[in-house]
């Protein structure tokens, strides 16, 4: 659960992007964000994950303040894909991206490899395996960087326009693999300019961003 | 606010600033030049302080490698030794002293040219008969300064939230890691300035041969004072510091 309360945020002085903001995020249901360029969706996503910090109102991820903890912390419960796949790119190949945060840990696992392997067929990137993620197309990269949050069992995902270049097979795919995140109990935020997601589903909740102002549809 | 000086002005500091901490011969000259840059950094408007904290992650990754010099070169007095053989030794330490400060002056000093808009930093490299090409790549790379920095920051974030805490890594995989978040970054950059290159190319770029600014370039009185206290100071460095040999 994420409970926004009367949040303000700006970016310089004097120049609010998100205007008192109170809502809350629960898990289990999906929420799909609109809204113009530049409306603030992507600084509401920042926010809810404590990529960007304000001290302007509370950000409380499951009943915490999370004004001082780190993006780290935080990451326990709150996964965030970023708008740019090219920023969460960091391996020299796809399938060193999946597993070197848990080489590095030290809990590259049975378990974790088996994983891999199922997100890299979910995800058609199995011949993909030793490829240089940075020189691979667009919709691949996209693929890759959601396939390095579901490799983390969060309880709150924000995906920032993880359809946005993907063509309409593979949109698809994407769609029924964040419906069925949800309907496993996950809690998404999905910042969408298309009208891709059936709005109608019991567990689905319209928003959009208007003036910095986030209104219920 | 923009610096009230000529680019060239600014380019002189820069390239003086930089001459002096390749020419420096040892850790004391060096750290004088990094404190007068320090300084121009202020006198600037800027906020080396600042600066500095915001590239610390940047700064640590220079000091490992600094860190793993000094091991490497012998020489001098031991000042850690470990089973018989010398780890640090005071020429080592020197050494890597001398290359944290190097890097320092040459970040700093670049800076200076973040003070100017690029089409002024353009306009006057080419009054400097720098073909407009390399004045025009010149003037894109200093506006990508500041961009990079904020992609560095970025990348360490994504790479928390891949659940790494890099405060509590040790320091081989340490390495390991900072060389997954400048990698991506460099190639980045590389794949992006080649399709910078082409796009102009495809604008046509070089259709033109002479090129009119709107805006004149012209130095003023407190250019030349300028210039003329920095050639001073330079001269006067170079003299103390070879003049003893
Ligand atoms: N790092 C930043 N520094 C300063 N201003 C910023 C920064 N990031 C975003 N902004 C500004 O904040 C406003 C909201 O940006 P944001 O990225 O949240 O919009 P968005 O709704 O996600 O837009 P899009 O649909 O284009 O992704 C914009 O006016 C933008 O220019
Ligand atoms: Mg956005």
């Amino acid at each position: 659960m994420i409970e926004l309360i009367d949040v303000s945020f700006a970016y310089n002085k004097n120049n609010l992007v998100l205007k008192n903001i109170t809502y809350t995020f629960n898990e289990g249901v999906l929420y799909v964000l609109s809204g113009k360029n530049g409306s603030g969706k992507t600084t509401l996503g920042k926010l809810m994950c404590g990529l960007v910090k304000t001290r302007q109102g509370v950000v409380k991820v499951r009943g915490k303040d999370i004004y001082k903890m780190t993006v780290g912390e935080i990451s326990e419960h709150v996964g965030y894909l970023y708008q740019n796949p090219d920023l969460q790119l960091f391996a020299p190949t796809v399938y060193e991206e999946l597993v070197f945060p848990y080489e590095l840990n030290g809990k590259l696992t049975d378990e974790i490899k088996e994983k891999v392997e199922k997100l890299l067929k979910d995800f058609k990137l199995d011949d993909k395996r030793k490829s240089f993620p940075l020189l691979m197309s667009l919709g691949e990269r996209q693929r890759l960087a959601l396939a390095t949050i579901m490799m983390r069992d969060q309880r709150f995902i924000i995906f920032d326009e993880p359809t946005a270049s993907i063509d309409a097979e593979c949109k698809r795919m994407i769609q029924e693999f964040i419906q069925a995140f949800v309907e496993n109990g996950g809690g998404a935020l999905v910042i969408s300019h298309d009208e891709d997601f059936d709005l109608n589903g019991a567990n689905i909740k319209s928003l959009r961003m208007e003036g910095g102002v986030l209104y219920e549809k | 606010m923009k610096s009230r000086l000529d680019p060239r002005t600014t380019m002189l500091f820069i390239v003086l600033t930089s001459t002096l901490s390749v020419l420096a011969a040892n850790m004391y000259w060096l750290l004088l030049i990094f404190l007068l840059t320090l300084v121009l950094n202020v006198l600037f408007g800027l906020n080396p302080f600042k600066t500095l904290y915001r590239m610390r992650r940047f700064l640590s990754m220079i000091i490992i490698i600094a860190f793993f010099q000094s091991i490497a070169s012998s020489g001098g007095k031991p000042i850690i030794r470990l089973l018989g053989a010398n780890i640090v030794t005071s020429k080592g330490l020197e050494d890597s002293l001398s290359f944290v400060l190097r890097m320092g002056i040459v970040m700093l000093a670049v800076l200076l040219g973040t003070r100017h808009d690029s089409r002024d930093m353009i306009d006057g490299l080419t009054k400097l008969k720098i073909p407009y090409e390399l004045a025009f790549m010149t003037g894109i790379a200093l506006k990508f300064i500041p961009l990079f920095g904020q992609e560095f920051a970025d990348r360490i974030k994504a790479v928390s939230l891949r659940g790494i805490n890099i405060n509590k890594l040790k320091l081989p995989k340490k390495i390991k890691l900072y060389s997954y978040i400048l990698v991506p970054a460099i190639s980045g950059s590389i794949i992006k300035s080649r399709d910078i290159a082409s796009s102009m190319e495809t604008r046509g770029f070089r259709a033109y041969h002479e090129r009119t600014s709107l805006k004149e370039l012209k130095l003023k009185l407190v250019d030349y004072a300028a210039m003329t206290v920095a050639l001073a100071v330079f001269i006067l460095i170079i003299y103390f510091m070879f003049a003893r040999r």
